[in-house]
């Protein structure tokens, strides 16, 4: 262990392995930078930017940044939380987020990650998308709007559950998730409830069909202990535990 | 249904049926192995232009034939604005709404064309800069440029499109693109001898060129004027025996058309400049993306690499290949245009690793802008000592500058590097120049009394791109188009652009209404933070630098609205 390169995270020591980026050895240590897109089971992706810290200078994302010996990196600024609130923030505002009403409520990772830091208004004017949602699937539910673009379902639906289902179409704001299908429809693709990609969504848009709001407020996954505490996690991701 | 080779490239109002048959001629007239998933985006555009469309029963057998799933294929659809699924209007026209445009008038014109053209089979729409910001106003028409529109002669096109005239048969010169040169310089008017650069590299190797390289401190082009001798440096020392070169043609920095006229009048030196670098770093294939917009430089282009493969200077150990984007300014990015020519969207990858070390289908690859390509011929045949004789220290030598806007004569011309703004005005007869964006949207906005700004790599005013402007020009005009322009090209990977560009035309659009004068301060305040916040977070150069203008604005153009 003594002999393993390490680099200073927030003044501490997080040791890591050839080939790791500050994210991965942030999580192994069981260090938290904030993130949504990332997920240590599948390969990165780098798309939220929530994971930016500041290392030599540069704003950089932990999730894609190679980890190197003697680095100084720094995540919990006021400035870089500032950068994050403001990355939710924008979030929020391009998609159409009813948290009250939404089945992930007390669950969802965006949700969780805006108490965190300590977000009160959207700060943007919305931008009210029309997003077609897609109910074609007899056990899941689709709802753009609550999308967040980071491809979460795409890599595990092809890492995890060999399926390649799930891919990003369309550009800038009309970016999209998409289904391999002839006809573009969920239904007619070989997704099951039961796939790693129907439970790794961090907020609200693959949904299942039943058993929606098993929890009471108070007793859902982020209700008491935040997500910097706990982590990334789905509350139905099946003991697969992002650590 | 024999047709030549280039059919599919001819400007026609008169598309054929979708048929299986010409399809799959058209697609192998154009290429051995067309249906390689990787060829999967080229074929997408060869028939676009062929049957005017790629719509669904054409997707679905362009998948059978290829093995990419159908949903691949609309994502590209999805994401290259010149990919079409709906069946083709007769006449598609498309006019360029760069600031230069909308500054000539472009505004009023799309108005007046769409009067005109009611109930014709007509779509009038608009696209991002097409690389003829000197022949203001200009317009794509079924993907073919129409230069110099103006109110009275858009009638008389009208006209035609209302009788149904074929393409062909339009007159030929409003398809004429003037290409002159108005202040030649060291690379566009050297005495020129064909392959004897290459022929030099090929004796002497790879460490000689690389050392002529290094000693003319020759730095990138296209913009970020990285040094290409480090840059190929590195893609040589890779392990990995299959390197590619790539020749970055998406020339689509708005105001920019240096590339259109180094791929048409100095093509053999965009070529060698290839094969050396292909010496250089050991490769044996290249690539030219070519920006979708410049489709009718295919032809001269492919008919000049034909010359070198008769002549037995490619096809031998080095070939090039020419493709085709389709209407994206975010594959001007590197490891976008990677991603494209690849047959995917284009959407930056992570860097690192960087291109040299790991690029094209994942292998180490070079990209360099075609005029360093053309330096790196010059550097060849005249020696980095003559390269250097112009120029500053830390940016030797002299680039092509686009020029356009409120000048007697908007075009192009070489200037050594370092040369002032104000030099570069004064041949181009912009006395009256009150302001001018330089090095494109994303570049500086200078100030007459900045005009004695170097154009280098230094300083704030890179050039390339420079627009001008004179005192009736509305800042607030040009800030908007630029961050529109922002917001329509995003690739919408990351946050920060994708969202970002958006909010701030939100912000923007607010602080140009009438508003209490507190709202006003806090809606600057919002706009500088985002602007920040979009440099600091986004994944890319596009997101990095999309909130300059308005930084520009706030900074440069208070009083100036």
């Amino acid at each position: 262990m003594s002999d393993q390169p390490q680099f200073q995270l927030d003044g501490q020591s997080i040791p890591f392995q050839p080939g790791d980026t500050i994210m991965q050895a942030a999580h192994r240590t069981g260090v938290y930078i904030p993130h949504l897109c990332f997920h240590p089971q599948f390969r990165a992706h780098g798309s939220c930017r929530l994971c930016v810290v500041h290392m030599q200078g540069k704003t950089v994302s932990a999730c894609t940044q190679p980890a190197s010996a003697d680095l100084e990196v720094h995540s919990e600024t006021t400035e870089l939380r500032q950068l994050r609130l403001r990355l939710i923030q924008l979030l929020f505002a391009e998609g159409n987020h009813f948290c009250p009403s939404c089945e992930t409520s007390g669950n969802c990772q965006l949700q969780a990650l805006a108490y965190d830091l300590g977000m009160t208004h959207y700060h943007y004017d919305p931008f009210y998308p029309t997003r077609a949602p897609d109910g074609s699937h007899p056990d899941l539910f689709i709802d753009r709007d609550r999308c967040i673009q980071c491809d979460l379902c795409g890599r595990a639906s092809e890492q995890a559950d060999h399926k390649a289902i799930y891919l990003l179409a369309g550009r800038g704001q009309h970016t999209h998730v998409a289904f391999r299908s002839d006809d573009g429809e969920l239904g007619s693709t070989q997704a099951q409830a039961e796939d790693r990609a129907s439970h790794v969504c961090p907020v609200g848009c693959i949904l299942p069909k039943s058993g929606n709001y098993p929890d009471i407020a108070g007793a859902r996954l982020y209700d008491q202990i935040p997500i910097h505490a706990q982590g990334n996690h789905r509350r139905d991701e099946g003991g697969t535990h992002d650590d | 249904m024999a047709e030549s080779p280039i059919e599919w490239l001819r400007a026609k109002s008169d598309f054929p049926e979708w048929d299986t048959d010409l399809a799959e001629q058209t697609l192998l007239h154009q290429h051995p192995a067309p249906f390689q998933p990787e060829r999967a985006l080229q074929s997408l555009v060869v028939l676009q232009q062929q049957f005017g469309q790629v719509s669904p029963p054409m997707q679905t057998w362009l998948a059978s034939k290829s093995g990419v799933t159908v949903a691949d294929l609309r994502s590209l659809v999805s994401f290259y604005q010149f990919l079409e699924p709906t069946p083709p209007p007769r006449y598609h026209l498309r006019f360029a709404n760069n600031i230069i445009e909308q500054m000539s008038g472009v505004n009023d014109l799309v108005n007046q064309a769409r009067e005109a053209l009611r109930s014709v089979d007509c779509i009038v729409d608009t696209t991002s800069c097409i690389g003829l910001s000197d022949h203001p106003i200009a317009a794509l028409i079924n993907g073919h440029p129409i230069t110099r529109l103006n109110r009275s002669n858009i009638d008389a096109l009208c006209q035609l499109i209302r009788a149904g005239k074929p393409l062909q048969e339009w007159p030929r010169r409003w398809f004429d693109v003037d290409n002159t040169i108005h202040h030649p310089g060291p690379l566009t008017s050297y005495p020129y001898a064909r392959g004897q650069g290459l022929a030099l590299a090929s004796q002497q190797g790879q460490q000689w060129v690389l050392s002529r390289m290094e000693e003319s401190g020759l730095r990138g082009l296209g913009g970020a004027g990285f040094p290409t001798a480090v840059k190929w440096r590195l893609c040589g020392q890779q392990p990995d025996p299959v390197k590619y070169i790539t020749c970055n043609a998406d020339e689509g920095e708005p105001g920019t058309f240096k590339d259109r006229f180094y791929l048409t009048a100095q093509t053999d030196q965009v070529i060698e400049g290839m094969a050396i670098a292909a010496v250089a770093v050991g490769a044996s294939k290249g690539y030219i993306y070519l920006r979708g917009e410049y489709l009718y430089l295919v032809e001269h282009i492919e008919a000049v690499l034909q010359q070198w493969r008769a002549r037995g200077q490619l096809g031998t150990g080095f070939d090039i290949e020419l493709q085709l984007g389709a209407g994206a300014y975010v594959c001007g990015e590197e490891s976008a245009m990677l991603e494209s020519l690849a047959g995917k969207r284009g959407i930056p990858t992570s860097k690192p690793p960087f291109p040299g070390q790991k690029g094209l289908f994942g292998k180490p690859t070079v990209v360099n802008n075609v005029e360093t390509l053309v330096a790196a011929t010059y550097i060849l045949q005249q020696g980095s000592s003559a390269f250097r004789s112009v120029g500053t220290e830390h940016s030797p030598g002299s680039r092509l500058h686009s020029v356009s806007g409120d000048c007697r004569q908007p075009g192009l011309y070489e200037l050594p590097q370092g040369a002032p703004v104000q030099d570069l005005l004064a041949l181009c007869g912009a006395e009256d120049a009150h302001c001018v964006q330089s090095g494109g949207p994303s570049g500086a906005l200078l100030l007459r009394h900045q005009f004695q700004t170097p154009l280098d790599f230094e300083s704030p005013g890179r050039g390339g791109s420079v627009m001008v402007f004179n005192r009736d020009r509305s800042l607030w005009d040009i800030t908007r188009n630029f961050t529109r322009f922002f917001q329509h090209e995003s690739c919408g990977f990351c946050t920060p652009c994708r969202a970002g560009t958006v909010a701030m035309n939100h912000l923007l659009d607010r602080y140009g209404q009438p508003a209490a004068a507190g709202l006003k301060t806090q809606t600057r305040v919002d706009m500088i933070e985002l602007v920040e916040l979009m440099q600091h977070t986004s994944h890319c150069g596009l997101g990095k630098t999309a909130g300059l203008p308005v930084l520009n604005y706030l900074n440069q153009g208070a009083g100036h609205e």
